[in-house]
């Protein structure tokens, strides 16, 4: 058992509060990321959890065990930096053994393990350089390796693939993730990037201001936003968010942006409800606006008329960026036969059922 | 008006002379300076070195290897090398160890730690000459203060300088006053200049605050501590002010090193010829020392 | 009134003949009218003495004088750098005990002699004869007067009046008395302090200029007759024997470490009983500013050794003459240096303070009338009249061999064997010495 478990956690720099009573638990085998844009406190939490910093208040427990006054060497845990933090000075071999001398391992114990990781991460050729002498991506291996020799309980990760171009990164990504199942260890790994944990995490963790705003697997968190910072945070093109009045017509509800006006689905009907009148923000996402389809219901009342500023091919794929009088929209839509021009005015659905609507007072998802 | 193009072209002319070698025209007057105070001192000594001369009385005579043959068979020499081996290598080692030590413990921020390192460092940057004085009279074992204080706190006095078997020690304990600041420093600078994320890799790697300082920060250390040593040690070995003025050399013979017996060969029996040989034979122990450091220095940093 | 007028004219005869007669001793100060010389000395209170007064010597002689004054370590360097270069040098300050050797050998002092000898060029008035026959003997070299003396030294025994009187000691006079006297002082307690019974110089080479009178006076020297080094006779070990065993079983902690500086202020701060010094170190004994023990110390000679032979050496500062300047300077140099040594500056100098090393200086009552310290007068007379003018190893390398001896009175003063280490110092000394 290596489930992690948060209670109430607070961890406060003089007068900032960097983790505000940050409660959450980590499952057994679970691949865990949070991920926050930066400040947000994800790295102070993780350190935490190695012992590296010292816990203002609140309960840390790794396996049932409390480990707040615990040094990190006995917490059971690995850790891969994000400036890998190898030892300059020793060789890979020496690198990946360090922490296993250190704990008193018989050499040929070392050296099995260290053969062994050397095969996972396919390093056997670096064992005898320096840091110094390897690759960005090479060096992040090395790292790897040295949590894994380990064996550890739990492997923490802080933005481990943050400093590696964007092709290594993709690669790694995949390669961290088929780690994992081989492992089958828990793992807590902090990054900024969503799209790191969108594509590794079995649950993502969302934090903000040193609180926890939402915990749940990718696509949850991706459709079922919880306010709107999570709504912005995942997805990428980021959502479209616009101010905009709940007014009832008949009976329907409709969103009201002023320069346009789209009618609610009848699913919402029930949450619209107490907010008839109220200020609140409309959210959509790139890709749930298409160009108008003229064969649709024209009753469904989910286009609006706008005018491209700039279109940008990415293939099968275009963003075109479109305003609607004071409102800008990015849309992510498939490439129409006939060439979009930049200027030119444009129909465009939206989908409704897939829209969401905040309160803009408490930023809440309302649906 | 021709005479006056032909002489700007004369002029231009020089001006693209001089502009296309510059790089010998702008260093030939400190080349030329650095010829004069140091080349020629420099080979002028190594001629004197082959010759027997006593300043004043007649030319230097041409001797070929005597001066080294005498110096090979001169117990002063061995005895200057005995001292010099014994007082640099106690100094320095205690200078490199305390200076470590001292500068690990500034290395954690404290309160008043800047007002600290700024007292600290005062025996450092004290006039060597005047330092040394000071310590003479102090040293004393009449009417020194060393001595007041022992006895005033019913320990025995000492004869510190005066006493043959005490003299290196009391004059080591004099240098490590002085110059550990200086390695502090130093050491400071590199301590402050290594990266932190290896000493929290060590942490969870398991490693308690003795294990991260042997097997972390003394090897990071290691290219500093070998310049820090180089630096001192050009110094060290030619230690000249503070031995001649607390003792001489003294008593008789026993912290006479090899640099202050060829000064006394050269300044106080104006024996130039000898004196230059016995400075070469400094000299050479200095850079056969330094070699072999450099040595060690590039090896520790080819990290 | 033929009488009147025979003693008008027995009055003038004896007029003309008076003038005539001065005129006859007197030599013409003028002679070397117009010559500039040059005199590089040490800054010594014989220089800031005669320094204001130059300017009377280039009105009475119409020579220009440029004296240059250096601090006595940088003077030194100066000088032999100077001398040997050939620099335009006419005439300097010397240390003839020191490097009357060297010197001449270089071929730096002109001798003076010839100059002494010439009526022409020498006035009566200035009377060789008055200066002690030890000094006129240490400023020659081969029997050649080399230098004038301008300040006297020797070495005296001081000791305390008030310590000898309340324990009721008498003065040593034999090296036995000396030794019992300090023994008898060591370890006394005076005013809560432990006294010690002498102090002495034990410096390696800084020793042996007081090292010597005891060398001297226990029937040692230098060198033997055949000019080998004389340290493994048994009057030269027991001489480096009794100083050592003197200054380590009666003397101040480390020994070894006492210079004049540190000697001399043990004394002065009242923890010893006696010292051997520099008779010129009265100054300091008897500076109420500097000394607690002023108005306190009485001097005396040496005392004997085993043989009766009381030999203390004296020492001086010389003004020579440099070979190497021209004849016409070399004169010129000449008249200064008889000027600046005469009667009238010498005792001058000793009323400022400069020991002279004229006789008729300290018989003047000029000097009498002053004198608070008549038995240090007495003492110092008497010394100068025996004292020995040869304080150095006789040898052109003087530091070098002072060296060597310093070495065998430090293993005397530390116990150590001394036969043993005056016969190695005696074989390094045949192999280093050079004359």
């Amino acid at each position: 058992m290596a489930n992690v478990i948060l209670k109430n956690l607070v961890k406060r720099f003089n007068s900032v509060t960097a983790v505000d009573d940050l409660s959450l638990e980590v499952h057994d085998r679970e691949f865990a990321v949070l991920v926050g844009s930066s400040g947000c406190g994800k790295t102070t939490a993780l350190r935490m959890i190695a012992g590296l910093e010292p816990i203002t208040s609140g309960e840390i427990f790794i396996g049932d065990t409390l480990v707040n006054d615990m040094d990190p060497k006995d917490r059971d845990i690995a850790m891969v930096f994000q400036n890998y933090a190898l030892y300059p000075h020793m060789n890979v071999r020496e690198n990946l053994g360090f922490g296993l001398k250190i704990r008193k391992f018989p050499k040929a114990e070392i050296d099995a393990r260290v053969q062994e990781a050397a095969d996972i991460l396919g390093i056997h050729d670096l064992l005898e350089r320096k840091p110094k002498e390897l690759s960005g991506g090479q060096r992040q291996r090395v790292a790897l390796g040295r949590a894994i020799v380990r064996k550890p309980k739990v492997f923490l990760f802080d933005e481990p693939l943050s400093n590696l171009d964007a092709k290594l990164r993709v690669a790694m990504r995949a390669e961290i993730s088929k780690l994992h199942r081989r492992l089958g260890a828990t793992i807590i790994y902090v990054t900024h990037d969503q799209v790191e944990a969108m594509t590794m995490a079995d649950r993502i963790f969302i934090m903000h201001k040193g609180a926890l705003q939402q915990t749940g697997v990718p696509m949850e968190v991706y459709a079922k936003p919880a306010n709107r910072f999570v709504a912005g945070f995942i997805g990428s093109p980021a959502m479209n968010f616009i101010d905009a009045t709940l007014v009832r017509e008949a009976d329907a509800w409709y969103i009201d942006a002023g320069e346009f006006k789209v009618k609610a689905p009848a699913a919402f009907n029930a949450r619209l409800e107490p907010y008839a009148g109220r200020q609140v923000v409309f959210g959509v996402r790139p890709e749930d606006i298409a160009a108008h389809d003229p064969a649709a219901d024209a009753r469904a009342g989910n286009t609006l008329t706008a005018r491209t500023d700039v279109v940008q091919t990415l293939g099968a794929e275009i963003f075109v960026y479109l305003t609607c009088g004071a409102h800008s929209l990015v849309a992510l839509m498939e490439a129409p036969e006939q060439t979009l021009t930049e200027g030119q005015r444009l129909d465009v659905d939206l989908k409704m059922v897939k829209t969401h609507v905040f309160d803009r007072e408490t930023s809440q998802t309302i649906v | 008006m021709g005479e006056f193009t032909e002489m700007t072209a004369a002029f231009s002319a020089i001006s693209r002379f001089v502009d296309r070698r510059q790089r010998f025209f702008f260093p030939a007057p400190a080349v030329a300076v650095l010829f004069l105070i140091i080349v020629l001192p420099i080979v002028f000594n190594l001629y004197l070195t082959f010759t027997k001369w006593t300043v004043g009385l007649g030319q230097p005579q041409f001797i070929g290897f005597d001066n080294f043959v005498e110096a090979f068979g001169d117990e002063r020499v061995w005895n200057g090398v005995k001292v010099m081996v014994y007082f640099s290598g106690a100094s320095l080692a205690l200078e490199l160890f305390l200076g470590l030590m001292i500068a690990l413990y500034f290395n954690r921020a404290f309160r008043g730690s800047e007002a600290v390192q700024a007292i600290y460092i005062i025996p450092f940057a004290a006039t060597p000459v005047a330092v040394a004085l000071i310590w003479r009279i102090m040293l004393n074992p009449e009417i020194g203060v060393i001595n007041y204080m022992l006895t005033s706190i019913g320990l025995p006095p000492g004869l510190w300088v005066s006493s043959e078997h005490m003299v290196v020690p009391t004059l080591v304990m004099v240098d490590v006053w002085k110059w550990t600041p200086m390695i502090t420093l130093i050491v400071l600078a590199g301590l402050k200049s290594l990266p932190q994320d290896p000493y929290e890799a060590a942490r969870i790697d398991g490693a308690n605050p003795l294990q991260i300082f042997w097997y972390i920060t003394l090897p990071l250390i290691r290219p500093v501590l070998i310049a820090a040593l180089m630096l001192r040690s050009l110094d060290n070995l030619k230690e000249f002010d503070m031995i001649y003025t607390i003792t001489q050399g003294g008593p008789g013979i026993a912290s006479e090193t090899l640099y202050l017996y060829s000064y006394n060969v050269s300044f106080g029996f104006f024996k130039a010829g000898y004196g230059s040989a016995l400075m070469v034979v400094v000299f050479l122990v200095v850079l056969v020392f330094n070699v072999l450091m450099n040595r060690l220095r590039r090896d520790a940093s080819a990290v | 009134m033929r009488k009147a007028l025979k003693f008008v004219a027995l009055a003038g005869l004896l007029c003309t003949s008076l003038i005539s007669a001065s005129a006859s001793a007197q030599i013409d100060w003028k002679q070397s009218q117009g010559t500039e010389i040059r005199f590089l000395m040490n800054k010594h209170p014989f220089t800031t003495y005669i320094e204001p007064k130059v300017a009377e010597f280039e009105k009475l002689t119409g020579i220009k004088v440029v004296i240059e004054a250096f601090p006595e370590d940088q003077y030194r360097n100066k000088l032999t750098i100077e001398l040997n270069s050939g620099g335009k040098v006419d005439g300097y300050m010397i240390m003839p005990g020191q490097d009357d050797l060297y010197y001449s050998k270089a071929g730096w002092l002109q001798p003076l002699d010839a100059y002494i000898a010439d009526p022409k060029l020498t006035d009566r008035s200035w009377d060789p004869k008055d200066f002690f026959a030890s000094f006129a003997k240490a400023s020659s070299v081969d029997g050649k007067q080399i230098g004038v003396v301008i300040n006297a030294e020797t070495s005296l025994l001081a000791y305390r009046k008030d310590l000898f009187a309340k324990f009721k000691q008498k003065v040593p006079t034999t090296m036995k008395e000396l030794e019992a006297t300090a023994k008898f002082f060591h370890g006394k307690e005076v005013d809560g302090k432990k006294l010690v019974g002498i102090t002495l110089r034990g410096k390696k080479a800084a020793a042996t200029s007081q090292w010597v009178d005891f060398l001297y006076s226990f029937g040692g020297s230098w060198t033997n007759a055949q000019g080998k080094s004389n340290f493994a006779s048994p009057e030269d070990i027991a001489a480096f024997k009794f100083y050592g065993d003197l200054l380590r079983n009666y003397g101040p902690q480390g020994g070894t470490m006492l210079h004049w500086a540190e000697s001399t202020s043990a004394f002065m701060e009242g923890k010893a009983a006696m010292i051997y010094d520099a008779n010129v170190f009265k100054a300091l004994y008897e500076n109420p500013k500097e000394s607690k023990v002023a108005g306190l110390v009485g001097y005396a000679v040496i005392p004997a050794g085993p043989k009766g032979l009381r030999l203390p050496h004296v020492s001086n500062w010389s003004l020579s003459i440099a070979k190497a300047s021209t004849p016409e300077r070399q004169k010129a140099a000449w008249l200064f240096v008889q000027w600046a040594t005469n009667k009238e500056n010498c005792l001058g100098a000793l009323l400022a303070g400069v020991p002279s090393g004229r006789k008729s200086s300290w018989d003047s009552k000029e000097y009498k009338a002053n004198d608070k310290q008549p038995d240090w007068t007495a003492a110092t007379m008497k010394s100068f009249d025996i004292g020995q003018g040869q304080w150095n190893p006789p040898v052109i390398n003087v530091p070098e061999i002072r060296d060597i001896t310093g070495q065998v009175i430090v293993d005397a003063i530390e116990g150590k064997d001394v036969a043993a280490s005056a016969r190695k110092a005696a074989e390094l000394m045949d192999k280093k010495m050079e004359r």
